[in-house]
């Protein structure tokens, strides 16, 4: 990944670069679909797949409680005094 | 939001395709998705590397404001790790492997599921991927619907760490609307610091 990153920025003024967007999209579809047949084929995950939503879910809660508080903590320590000034 | 959609209709179409035992290759083969993921990785580069850009806002950001996607990285990480004592199907290193996916559900999953592979079996990684994949989806949409509650009640932090990675585009608007303008560079480089976060979190949780 790193060289592509180094690979792009040589090569940012290429026109074709930005189709590179496309390009990802169009991969992560694929692999998608591959990891959606992984799954289907699995009739096992199929009839759970309410406790793998439970599960997501109990994660993504948890995930974006952490980074809210965090964050806020972070906004009221380092950033509140000057949210009056021009930013 | 039309993303999201497309890309909940290819999984659904896999897993559709997959239960009716029609496979156009066989997901199996580690060989063919593993040089696809390796693909994957390099467009991923080249696309942030070829980004215009990519230097005015990196020589622009000040650092102070990196402050915020670090807090927001580690707060999701610190509370995914809390989340493994609910679920007991799970260890540590996989919650946070699914935390560190930040709201970016398609790489996030596809990565886990491939990387997890050797350690949990192909059967168990293609659960957690599913699993990371609907979690931040859910992270995404909860931040679409909450952001005008997060940004009034909580902090204008809120709705952009809530946003992980989709801060700079799927839930941009949103949070603008609701925090002003002047967020504007917070939610951008927080997003951008989240996005590129990604694949090195995951693969780091994935190889623990």
């Amino acid at each position: 990944m790193l060289a592509g990153v180094g690979l792009g920025y040589l090569l940012k003024n290429v026109r074709l670069m930005r189709k590179c967007g496309t390009a990802v999209s169009v991969v992560i579809w694929i692999m998608l679909f591959s990891l959606g047949l992984k799954i289907g084929a699995d009739k096992e995950l199929i009839g759970n797949l309410s406790g793998i939503g439970l599960q997501a879910l109990v994660l993504a809660v948890f995930g974006v409680a952490g980074s809210v508080i965090a964050a806020t903590i972070v906004y009221k320590v380092f950033f509140k005094e000057r949210s009056t000034d021009s930013e | 939001m039309k993303g999201t959609l497309a890309v909940l209709a290819v999984f659904a179409a896999g897993c559709i395709a997959g239960w009716a035992g029609w496979l156009p290759f066989d997901p199996e083969d580690e060989n063919i998705t593993m040089y696809i993921l390796y693909a994957l990785m390099f467009l991923v580069g080249l696309s942030i590397g070829s980004n215009p850009d990519l230097k005015s806002i990196i020589t622009s950001v000040k650092p102070k404001l990196l402050l915020l996607p670090a807090a927001s990285i580690l707060g999701t990480l610190a509370f995914s790790a809390a989340a493994s004592l609910f679920l007991r199907s799970w260890g540590v290193t996989d919650c946070l492997a699914v935390g560190s996916g930040m709201g970016y559900y398609s790489l996030s999953s596809i990565l886990i599921s491939q990387y997890m592979e050797a350690s949990l079996g192909a059967q168990l990684a293609a659960e957690l991927g599913t699993i990371a994949l609907l979690t931040n989806i859910f992270r995404e949409l909860f931040t679409l619907v909450a952001t005008p509650v997060l940004a009034k009640k909580v902090s204008p932090f809120a709705p952009i760490a809530s946003a992980g990675a989709t801060a700079m585009d799927v839930c941009l608007p949103v949070i603008l609307k609701y925090t002003g303008n002047r967020f504007m560079p917070a939610a951008v480089i927080s997003g951008i610091v989240s996005d590129f976060s990604v694949p090195f979190l995951v693969s780091f949780f994935c190889s623990l």
